[in-house]
């Protein structure tokens, strides 16, 4: 009787960007879908309960205090962290992991329904044909087990509802999308992008692509050019989960949501091959509770779908559920950053802006797409923008008094920044482990981390501080700064690749559906099935894999093959 | 707008009705250097006045308000509780040691009893310093006169008054335009 009444079509894992999206899909082809969700729940724009706060109406103005310092050391290094936004991130301390000493990874998180769709950079950008080849061409791991044209199609659907605003440039390495009308250029990009496009002909700029809308749709209302998306949108104008795909699936009456459900291990049934069901734990009454279904979709985030994975040993899995082929956990990737240089523009003093834009520009791949380059393989995009300075540059300069304090209550001076990102290589040794010697705030084993970029990495990194400055300064930028720090894998927020898509079951844990090749009725369609890194944001690509591999799914199990 | 607009204009955002002898009164509480009209948590009185002193050379009352008509000392004792290492709370309790001590040596009076052109002389001395942390490469932990500043800015600009009444505030500006000429007289615009 119970496993009848905890039994469903279908259990996805997860409600972030890709929990959402599968829910939506499934539960609109009629399937009774189950969402664990191992956080609380966060209902759209009632539990956004800073979104609509006054700089003054935080205690610290926005800044973390020791205490957040203390709980999220971790979550608290990232951009989007602050007085408004850290109920998104979790606390580190129930939730640790481990790191060699000599190389610190920096794992990002947001345990909630809604997951990091929440507190995404919203920078949506499609892989081209050239980074599906990329592995196969070059020699480098496996090849992919698909190639643009099968996911050509998916990357439109997403699109559409989703809703990316973004100008179509017609680049073969940065194909065009189904767009909104673009945001626009400040003075100081025009400028700049004006002269890249001038002393390069490779090379070119364009406006962020992102998923923040510019007209309103199935909905959800257009941009009001507040920048505040990470404390959630009373809007819905950037794309979440919450604001989106779990509104679309709930709309089914099919979608059953369960927060606060930590998904233990994937139950395998050795009589079918399959998975038969999902062992959660309960989070606020450790509560073990199993539930049923006729296929699972792992939607966990990159590290923890791999962890769920590794977690579900059993005699006929003893190194970890669907690991057969070994692979499991290894070539984890991230992308590299904190290369960027910035520029001071005297000659725009008269420009300004209305509104405040949630959204950079971006610089497509140049290297190797059609000459070789002599130091390294793949490549890197550029994201950054133009911004007036406010009061805040004070700090900056010497000075104090009356003539100080008026000058800060006008508009400061313009700067532009442009940030690289590199492809990172998949390394067999870049890799997780399950450790039962720490565990967390339920007794549960956690995982060890070890990742370190190398040698194309660092070289390319030598031409990104190079690019990045000789760009700047060609559009006249004064002082321009380079920072060319280390950088710490994690940061990126972009992990990926621990459960990769092959053509071969002895090297891969995925087929080219996202399908695990030792049990045919787990499809795994987050960021762990990434077989190379691209240089591009991974989240639109996340979305447009998991629709296919979801409909195949429906396919299938009409087909009776599930 | 000068201080007694300021005063009426913050009464009106807080909901409160001021009579005119009030503001007065209002009005020469805020001359009284050697008081504080709040409890401080984390700084002794005396250094809570210390600092709002500093604070008010940064950005001093004009024709608009200065760092202690908008609470700006009381929000730098919460900061500095709340906000900052053992060690960096520290630095800036001996900073503002160091600033009595040099303030009795070099004027024989407290700073909180010096005149501005004396607080300025005493405050530029510790620019200076902090100029040579900077070009020093910022190896150690930032020193008092830069946190002090930092915290005076985040505070003033931040406040409802300035933001209200003295800076271009729209909480929902609803479009963007990315590249448009300026007015000479432009205000920094702010929003949440």
């Amino acid at each position: 009787m119970i496993k009848k009444q905890n039994t469903y079509d279908a259990i996805v894992v997860g409600s972030g960007i890709t929990g959402g999206w599968a829910a939506k899909e499934l539960c609109e082809k009629g399937l009774k879908t189950l969402v664990l969700e191992r956080g609380r729940n966060v209902n759209h724009v009632i539990d956004y309960q800073t979104t609509n706060m006054a700089p003054w109406d935080f205690i610290h103005r926005g800044r973390e205090t020791q205490d957040d310092i203390e709980n999220q050391p971790i979550q608290s290094t990232t951009y989007a962290f602050n007085e408004g936004t850290k109920q998104f991130f979790v606390n580190d301390k129930e939730n640790p992991y481990s790191t060699p000493k000599d190389k610190p990874f920096r794992w990002i998180r947001g345990y909630q329904v809604g997951g990091r769709s929440l507190i995404w950079g919203r920078q949506s950008y499609r892989l081209g044909v050239i980074d599906f080849e990329a592995n196969a061409r070059e020699g480098i791991e496996i090849d992919w087990p698909i190639r643009y044209k099968d996911i050509a199609p998916w990357y439109d659907y997403v699109e559409s509802f989703a809703g990316i605003s973004g100008q179509a440039e017609g680049l073969p390495q940065l194909p065009d999308g189904v767009f909104q009308p673009p945001m626009e250029m400040y003075c100081v990009e025009k400028k700049v992008k004006d002269a890249i496009e001038k002393n390069w002909s490779d090379r070119m700029l364009t406006i962020g692509r992102t998923a923040n809308l510019t007209r309103p749709l199935h909905g959800r209302g257009a941009c009001q050019y507040r920048d505040l998306c990470n404390r959630g949108c009373p809007y819905g104008a950037y794309f979440s989960s919450n604001s989106s795909t779990l509104p679309a699936a709930n709309a089914t009456g099919n979608l059953t949501l369960r927060p606060n459900s930590i998904a233990v291990t994937l139950i395998f049934d050795e009589k079918t091959g399959k998975a038969s069901g999902i062992r959660i734990l309960d989070s606020e009454t450790s509560e073990t509770i199993e539930y049923f279904a006729k296929v699972i979709f792992l939607c966990a985030s990159t590290l923890g779908t791999t962890w769920l994975l590794l977690h579900s040993k059993s005699q006929y899995f003893p190194d970890g559920f669907g690991n057969s082929s070994g692979v499991l956990g290894h070539y984890l990737m991230d992308h590299h950053f904190q290369v960027y240089s910035i520029a001071e523009f005297d000659d725009l003093d008269d420009n300004y802006y209305y509104g405040s834009r949630p959204n950079g520009i971006y610089v497509p791949r140049f290297r190797n797409i059609k000459e070789k380059h002599p130091d390294f393989l793949r490549g890197y995009g550029m994201q950054g923008g133009g911004y007036r300075v406010g009061w805040g540059y004070g700090n900056d300069q010497t000075g104090f008094g009356a003539s100080f304090k008026n000058s800060l209550m006008s508009p400061g001076p313009w700067r532009m920044n442009l940030h690289a990102f590199g492809e990172c290589l998949p390394y067999y040794d870049n890799k997780v482990e399950l450790n039962p010697n720490v565990t967390d705030k339920w007794g549960l084993p956690t995982l060890t981390i070890i990742c370190e970029f190398k040698e194309n990495e660092y070289a390319m990194r030598k031409d990104m501080a190079q690019t990045t400055y000789e760009m700047l300064e060609s559009a006249g930028g004064k002082n321009v700064e380079t920072h060319y720090g280390p950088d710490i894998p994690g940061f990126g927020i972009h992990e990926m690749g621990t459960a990769r898509m092959g053509k071969d079951p002895k090297t891969s844990v995925l087929n080219k559906y996202n399908q695990m090749h030792d049990a045919v009725n787990v499809f795994v369609t987050d960021g762990s099935c990434m077989t190379s890194s691209a240089c591009q944001n991974p989240s639109l690509t996340y979305m447009a894999l998991t629709t296919r591999a979801a409909n195949y799914a429906v396919d299938q199990l009409k087909k009776g093959n599930l | 707008m000068d201080r007694r607009e300021a005063i009426k204009r913050t009464s009106r955002i807080m909901g409160i009705a001021i009579s005119s002898s009030v503001i007065t009164a209002i009005m020469e509480g805020c001359t009284i250097k050697n008081d504080i009209n709040w409890i401080p948590s984390f700084l002794t009185k005396d250094q809570a006045i210390l600092v709002g002193q500093v604070a008010e050379r940064i950005l001093p009352s004009t024709d608009t308000p200065g760092a202690l008509d908008v609470g700006v000392d009381a929000f730098i004792d919460v900061m500095l509780r709340d906000c900052y290492k053992k060690a960096q709370q520290e630095i800036f309790l001996s900073g503002v040691r160091e600033l009595e001590e040099i303030s009795q040596a070099s004027f024989e009076k407290s700073f909180a009893d010096c005149d501005h052109k004396h607080q300025d002389t005493l405050l530029k001395k510790l620019e200076n310093d902090s100029e040579t942390w900077k070009k020093d490469g910022k190896s150690s932990e930032r020193p008092f006169f830069l946190i002090v500043k930092e915290l005076t800015l985040l505070g003033y600009f931040t406040s409802e008054e300035i933001m209200k009444n003295h800076l271009e505030y729209n909480p929902i500006p609803g479009r963007f335009d990315g590249c448009i000429p300026m007015d000479k007289n432009q205000k920094l615009r702010v929003g949440n």
